[in-house]
């Protein structure tokens, strides 16, 4: 964690909203674009992010900046977040890592169909296998942090990873 | 740093060795430039490491927002504006032990609108012309026959 961000979050544990400002400025859109893949749902994923930023001020007392970097910290908050709506809305795989078996439907080999056919692709991939491959592939985020996140040993999430880059290569098949 | 381990890196971080872990990326590229069959293994990951750097998306939330919301989360709570008749039973019952003669002027209103109500109402006896009159002066003659009657007996069983 940079030293300008331990001091901003202790600015913001005083109540110092340019601090906490500065600090949004900087995690707002890893944080959405995060919440964005997992959900699918750019409204939802705007819900979270905000939430996030919310617990970032409300709870800046509780962050500990010698367990995880602040960014670690905030998208922890973000997977549990996405986690919890995707078991309220009845969208969450199964936690059994098994594969939507529904086919993907044919695509063009267009820049844009092939962006949807990857985004289909990953968003019926079992939500542990996607929350791994988001997190390790697009955050910025060491494998010990993602690991971290999920609550897994770096083992784990590697085992995971391999399973969710196996089925994301078979759905996309045509594509590679 | 073995082969072995190159291959597990490789089939969970993909072929591009920047998003390796950090801390075996030097070692497991020197094996993989020493060990062909790893840099086919290395070639096959590309093309999916290819979609997925094609996914983008768009964000749309905005700092303003986010501060905004945050504006209205400690914000202190807006109370509803109160009617009359909640200031009324507010002021006659507080919550304040400091003003007990209130919650008296509550229980001693009823009392004293029943007196009021009672010295303002005008006396029933007096004119009876009225239509009701009309109405229960029959009921009374009868009761007041009957009364008669009674003590005519009464007086007749003295006798």
């Amino acid at each position: 964690m940079a030293v300008n961000e331990t001091q901003l979050m202790l600015q913001v544990v005083d109540g110092d909203r340019r601090a906490f400002a500065q600090l949004v400025a900087l995690h707002l859109h890893p944080i959405e674009a995060f919440a964005t893949r997992m959900l699918a749902d750019a409204t939802e994923a705007q819900d979270v992010t905000q939430e996030v930023m919310l617990r970032l001020w409300q709870r800046a007392a509780v962050f500990d900046p010698q367990r995880a970097r602040l960014s670690t910290w905030l998208h922890q908050i973000a997977y549990n977040l996405c986690i919890d709506r995707l078991r309220k809305t009845r969208r969450l795989s199964s936690w059994n890592e098994t594969l939507d078996e529904t086919p993907a439907p044919p695509v063009d080999s267009t820049a844009e169909q092939r962006t949807k056919a990857v985004s289909l692709a990953l968003s019926r991939l079992p939500e542990r296998q996607r929350s791994a491959l988001l997190l390790t592939y697009y955050q910025a985020l060491t494998n010990r942090e993602v690991a971290h996140i999920m609550g897994v040993s770096i083992r784990a999430l590697e085992s995971i990873l391999v399973r969710s880059r196996t089925a994301l290569k078979q759905a996309l098949e045509g594509e590679i | 740093m073995n082969q072995q381990r190159v291959k597990q890196i490789i089939a969970a971080y993909g072929g591009n060795a920047a998003r390796w872990p950090e801390a075996e990326r030097v070692a497991a590229l020197k094996l993989c430039q020493s060990a062909p069959e790893l840099a086919v293994l290395q070639r096959e990951q590309a093309g999916l490491d290819q979609l997925l750097d094609s996914q983008h998306v768009t964000t749309q939330c905005s700092a303003t927002e986010v501060l905004a919301q945050l504006v209205i989360a400690t914000e202190p709570v807006q109370m509803p504006a109160l009617t009359f008749w909640n200031r009324t039973a507010l002021w006659l019952l507080p919550d304040t032990q400091t003003a007990l003669w209130r919650p008296a002027l509550a229980a001693a209103l009823p009392l004293a609108i029943g007196i009021g109500l009672g010295v303002l109402t005008p006396d029933v006896g007096g004119d009876w012309s009225d239509p009701e009159q009309e109405v229960f002066m029959p009921y009374l003659a009868d009761v007041n026959n009957a009364g008669y009657s009674a003590m005519e007996d009464w007086n007749s069983d003295d006798e």
